[in-house]
């Protein structure tokens, strides 16, 4: 119930302020139709690479604005009302969904726009579905943890774009595979899964004992 | 009392002693380098040019023997039967030698192609091999024919191998004592980091600054034992792959690890409060840890590698690495671990006494 009361006041924050949100989506029309602009015909490993570049970008900037509103005064308040892994799963759950949503919008426009086989159906949704919740994970507690420091939205992408690339990584061998016609595609979501679940553990293991002053 | 802080310390420094001394002075045991030509025909003499390293072919030239073995026999269990005896064997040089053979009609092999191994047998030198380099046809199949013509008449008696020389390898040559910085660096790297986890586990339970400036001096020292390894391995691969960098998985995902502690450094120089700046850096130092392992020991396993244990390259099983090799290599894992430890105990104690000045206090 309180998660749910969490993930909804992360809603309405969205919702209240628009612009963000919004500048989200223009950067990804923005940038999806200078990749068809420039790109012309291309070849599925590097409609692939374009994707998760974009992707990857797109997750900073959505990442980053996780813990903006957290300052020290409103953090104390708010750990007082809930427990702060109650307040990281719902930000976190709010950041799947978002980064999912976009991923989805990304894969339909660049697949209109510079269309290749493959993109699409369910083993794209299952995939975008875990690669988003590895990157929610990465990017909610780099947030939290960079929210501490100065220049906070520098700081999220220093100290997250290192540990994104094993999920990158195994994200792009996964999705080569489906665009290939590759039988392998689900074997190759394991280490996704792995990742994810490592991510997570860490997290919820870390989370309350960083979370003291 | 003295000796019991110090022991360890001079373990370190002892086996750096003898890894430094035995690694780079021990000399390679004698290889041939090549072959010249590398094609023939069955049923002909073949005269072939050959040039070894390190060999002393010029000290006993009467004993210098050479045989042809098929590289892959059609049937295993006659692989040791298998060998054809130089009919000349001329000592041009110490390490040039002209040799003839009366290859056989037929080849013991059912293709029209077969690839043959070359061993050059000197009693200074032992024996040496160059696998599968020479490859000879013949114009009809008789496997039965062949096994017969090439079968010895009764096993040849190698010399004695040099038994705590280094082993010759093409390509890799001398650039073989690289093993014992290069692999160890980056063992004694993961030994660090694993205990600067370990410091940063305990500060998080009970926030000591001991625990975090424990940590912060391993994860720096491992950064300097990283970048050693990745300076040395891009040495090796000038030397190996022509390339001071290539895209290997393995060679990347190393070079992103340092990047994931670079960041590390980063976090600790935002945060301007020093209880938050080591509660959250100890947080990131743990949570890096769980995603370095990934990298490292995960994902290049996933693809072909040009690195051992990686894309069928031998590593350094039971069956992969050289006894004479291994004298050294495993002391130098040691000896480096040992020298990690201490660089990071002094700049643990260097840290230490920098927040005593700043506390006011008299150290001395």
């Amino acid at each position: 119930m309180q998660f749910m009361q969490l993930v909804r006041k992360e809603i309405l924050a969205e919702w209240r302020n628009p612009s963000q949100l919004g500048g989200l989506f223009s950067f990804l029309a923005g940038v999806c139709f200078l990749c068809y602009f420039f790109s012309g015909d291309v070849h599925p490993a590097q409609w692939n690479l374009l994707f998760w570049i974009v992707y990857l970008f797109l997750c900073f900037f959505a990442s980053a604005r996780m813990y903006e509103e957290d300052n020290i005064r409103y953090r104390i308040y708010t750990s007082q009302l809930v427990r702060p892994l109650m307040l990281f799963s719902a930000k976190l759950g709010y950041l799947w969904g978002l980064l999912l949503l976009l991923s989805g919008v990304l894969l339909t426009l660049l697949g209109a726009l510079l269309p290749v086989p493959g993109t699409g159906g369910l083993a794209w949704l299952v995939l975008l579905a875990l690669v988003s919740a590895g990157f929610a994970c990465l990017g909610c507690f780099t947030s939290l943890l960079s929210s501490y420091g100065q220049s906070r939205q520098m700081l999220v992408i220093v100290i997250s774009l290192p540990l994104c690339f094993p999920l990158l990584g195994s994200a792009y061998a996964a999705s080569l595979e489906l665009l290939t016609g590759g039988e392998a595609w689900l074997t190759k979501l394991i280490p996704v899964l792995a990742i994810d679940l490592l991510a997570l553990a860490m997290a919820t293991i870390l989370l309350p004992l960083s979370w003291k002053a | 009392m003295f000796l019991k802080k110090l022991w360890w310390k001079l373990l370190g420094a002892a086996l750096i002693l003898i890894v430094l001394n035995r690694g780079l002075l021990t000399p390679l045991k004698h290889g041939i380098v090549d072959l010249s030509p590398t094609r023939s025909q069955a049923g002909a003499t073949a005269i072939f040019e050959v040039f070894a390293y390190n060999s002393h072919y010029d000290r006993d030239p009467g004993s210098v023997r050479a045989y042809l073995r098929p590289h892959r026999p059609a049937s295993p269990h006659r692989e040791g039967d298998l060998l054809l005896a130089a009919s000349t064997v001329d000592v041009r040089s110490a390490t040039h030698l002209r040799l003839k053979f009366d290859l056989p009609a037929f080849l013991p092999d059912p293709q029209k192609l077969a690839a043959f191994t070359l061993i050059v047998d000197s009693p200074g030198d032992g024996p040496a091999v160059l696998p599968g380099k020479l490859i000879i046809g013949q114009d009809s199949i008789q496997v039965e024919e062949g096994i017969r013509a090439w079968t010895s008449r009764g096993s040849p008696e190698f010399s004695e191998w040099r038994k705590h020389w280094f082993p010759y390898r093409n390509i890799l040559v001398e650039t073989i004592r690289n093993t014992f910085f290069h692999v160890s660096l980056w063992f004694a790297m993961f030994l660090l980091l694993a205990l600067s986890v370990y410091y940063s586990f305990r500060y998080l339970r009970q926030p000591l600054v001991d625990f975090d400036l424990r940590a912060f001096a391993l994860v720096r020292t491992a950064m300097l034992f990283g970048l050693l390894g990745c300076l040395t391995g891009s040495l090796w691969a000038r030397y190996t792959w022509e390339t001071w960098w290539t895209t290997d998985i393995k060679l990347n995902m190393a070079a992103l690890t340092l990047l994931i502690y670079l960041a590390y450094w980063v976090l600790r120089l935002s945060i301007e409060d020093p209880d938050r700046r080591r509660r959250i850096s100890a947080a990131y130092n743990a949570f890096a840890l769980a995603t370095v392992i990934p990298l490292i020991f995960v994902l290049p396993r996933l693809t072909d590698s040009l690195h051992p244990g990686s894309g069928g390259n031998p590593a350094i099983g039971a069956d992969d690495m050289d006894n004479a090799l291994r004298m050294i290599f495993y002391p130098s894992v040691v000896g480096f671990m040992l020298l990690g430890l201490w660089m990071a105990s002094l700049l643990y104690r260097v840290d230490r006494v920098e927040i005593r000045l700043d506390e006011g206090e008299n150290i001395f």
